[in-house]
């Protein structure tokens, strides 16, 4: 038996009759992201990590690691299936990810409020850009429906990114915690690359994916 | 020593319409006059003494000189108003009055002033001073006496000698709590304006305000052990010689020690949460990105999202396992006939007793010829005694059918449920006679 401090994996069976496996290898098929937070998952991960590259490589998936320290699976076959995040998954979770290097919420213990989430994406896109991004419409314009059509889009991306495991929600002070894994949305920026060049990468590794037109109306 | 609840103190407070309203000149004479009575012997000050200490203000304040003296005056006033400051001489009106703070201006006062932080040293010497105190008290309480004596030697030192030294330390942490907000505050700032270079510095200050923290903890953790089953021994000896007013004192200490060493835990507990989160962002954040480079760029990517094209990061999407199942067989199957019992053959293998509708059909009749209108619940009501609910229900059936069918229903203005006996509920139906 192997204790849950002195856990080593030499062949997959082992994994795969780990108590822990079924529910986080679920986790995984579903899009989650498993960080340190979650330490008996993360560790269970990080032992069995080499044996379960070999497993996932036969549903054609790879187990990536990344480097602040959290797992996901990603899928490059189509056995198992894979999604896009949405457009506003997208901009929510990059505005986190940039929220999140701000030192303002150390204090408030990592929390950010939905409305810093919803002033900062206004002040970076412009409330036009928003507003075509986020609440689309074909005819006339009305302030008041827009802003409710942006929130709605905005609470519908953070129930999205809590739902992989980027975020937690604390519904009470309507806020929330941005995971170690939403430095994902900075991959495409995280070196002095042109970021074309970097998005290319992304692309080749099936972190990414690239297109024309925002659809509105996925997930 | 009764205290008030939430309530009334919030209903006591609120009648007493009480408003505090300091501007920045108000509280810097505030702060002036305090200091003033803190450094000179004489325990209260002349108004020519408190104009002159406005002069200052007004100088920091620059001020109009010429209109010094009225607004002293005023702000004198306001002080008073609010009774911040208490007149404690009796001249009236005939001579200037002569001044002190009040309880609530020296405490405004003090806050203003350098916070008192808790350190080992200082919270070492209270604590060894309320064991002493403790100690005498014990010793008296073992001697006991008359009313005198508990009164002089027990309860009042808690009351005073002890709850005092005790709210000296919750003092020391409220001011502390104050400074740790600080420090919290100026970790915040030195990261955002030297990123990378305030590592060091940060870092040494979490160092320096966890062991101070760990240190307090330990401290104020043994104490209050040993305060507490001091504490346990004197109101044994407070039951014991039926002593109420001396319990109700060493309850009132009691609960003081806990609060600070709750204090201890609690903050201990939160800073080492705080020096977590601040060790998880140096490590996650600021040594990834030294320069702010990405937080430049993402800044940048962010604005320019969907120009020229929208990236979308993938994620895994298993999807849901699907339960197969083998085609249907569309041929017909072959019909099978079952033999129907007559409804009364069922009942009767049921074990149910039925109430014939025809027992009770004439009088229903009658009722609706005479009243122009019956009630379903209240012909149940009146005939269901002595049946079970399978026969309570199927006659609610039947007689729902037999209503229908001889008068006219009326809108259903009651839809609730109305029990009738055990295990049955129904929503009435009434009918009123049809015109001939």
């Amino acid at each position: 038996m192997q204790t849950d401090n002195d856990r080593t994996y030499t062949s997959l069976d082992q994994v795969i009759l780990d108590p822990l496996f079924p529910a986080i290898d679920h986790r995984l098929r579903t899009g989650a992201h498993i960080d340190m937070d979650d330490i008996r998952s993360y560790e269970f991960l990080l032992q069995a990590e080499p044996l379960l590259q070999v497993f996932y490589e036969g549903y054609a998936c790879r187990l990536a690691n990344g480097q602040e320290g959290y797992f996901y699976l990603l899928s490059e076959g189509d056995l198992l299936g894979r999604r896009r995040l949405s457009g506003a998954e997208m901009l929510v979770g990059q505005v986190l990810a940039l929220l999140r290097m701000d030192p303002a919420y150390l204090k408030k213990g990592g929390q950010i409020p939905i409305e810093q989430i919803l002033s900062h994406l206004e002040m970076l896109l412009g409330r036009q850009r928003l507003v075509e991004l986020l609440a689309p419409r074909t005819r006339g314009r009305d302030a008041e429906m827009d802003n409710k059509k942006i929130r709605e889009a905005v609470d519908k991306a953070i129930n999205g990114l809590a739902r992989l495991g980027f975020i937690t929600i604390e519904r009470a002070r309507e806020s929330v915690i941005a995971g170690r894994s939403i430095a994902r949305f900075t991959e495409p920026v995280r070196d002095a690359r042109e970021m074309s060049a970097a998005l290319e990468e992304l692309i080749k590794l099936g972190e990414v994916e690239l297109d024309d037109e925002e659809q509105q109306n996925e997930n | 020593m009764k205290h008030l609840s939430v309530a009334d103190s919030i209903a006591k407070t609120w009648s007493l319409d009480f408003t505090l309203q300091l501007d920045r000149e108000d509280a810097a004479f505030l702060a002036g006059i305090h200091i003033w009575l803190t450094i000179n012997p004489d325990p209260t000050l002349d108004e020519d003494q408190l104009r002159n200490i406005y002069r200052i203000v007004g100088e920091v304040a620059h001020s109009d000189p010429a209109s010094s003296v009225l607004r002293a005056t005023n702000a004198i006033a306001r002080l008073r108003e609010q009774r911040l400051m208490v007149r404690t001489d009796t001249a009236g009106i005939i001579r200037g009055g002569e001044y002190s703070l009040s309880r609530m201006g020296n405490a405004i006062a003090e806050w203003f002033g350098e916070q008192e932080g808790l350190t080992r040293k200082s919270l070492e010497i209270i604590m060894t001073q309320i064991r002493a105190g403790l100690g005498q008290i014990k010793v008296a309480a073992e001697a006991g006496g008359d009313d005198d004596h508990w009164e002089s030697q027990v309860s009042g030192p808690l009351k005073l000698t002890v709850a005092q030294l005790i709210e000296g330390i919750e003092r020391r942490q409220q001011g502390m709590d104050v400074q740790q907000e600080q420090i919290r505050e100026g970790i915040e700032s030195m990261l955002e304006e030297n990123w990378f270079e305030a590592v060091l510095s940060c870092e040494d200050l979490l160092v320096t305000t966890s062991e101070a923290l760990q240190e307090l903890h330990k401290v104020l953790m043994h104490e209050v052990e040993g305060m507490s089953s001091l504490l346990g021994e004197i109101e044994e000896l407070c039951e014991k010689n039926l002593r109420p007013e001396s319990t109700e004192a060493v309850d009132h200490v009691r609960r003081q020690i806990e609060r600070i060493g709750g204090w201890g835990e609690n903050r201990f507990a939160t800073w080492s949460e705080y020096y977590q989160n601040v060790h998880e962002f140096i490590r996650s954040v600021i040594s990834v990105d030294p320069d702010r480079a990405v937080r430049t760029r993402l800044r940048d990517a962010i604005k320019g999202y969907g120009r020229p094209e929208f990236w979308f990061l993938n994620v895994c999407d298993q999807a849901p396992y699907v339960h197969l199942r083998t085609d249907s067989d569309d041929r017909p199957s072959p019909a099978v006939e079952r033999k129907v019992k007559p409804m009364e053959e069922m009942v009767e293998e049921a074990g149910i007793k039925l109430v014939p509708l025809e027992r009770i059909e004439e009088k229903i009749s009658e009722k609706l010829r005479c009243d122009g209108r019956v009630d379903l619940f209240d012909v149940l009501s009146e005939h269901i005694s002595g049946h079970t609910i399978h026969e309570v229900y199927t006659l609610a059936g039947e007689l729902a059918e037999w209503l229908i069918k001889r008068g006219v229903p009326l809108p259903f203005l009651d839809q609730s449920w109305h029990p009738l006996g055990n295990g049955i509920e129904i929503q009435t139906l009434t009918v009123r006679k049809r015109e001939p």
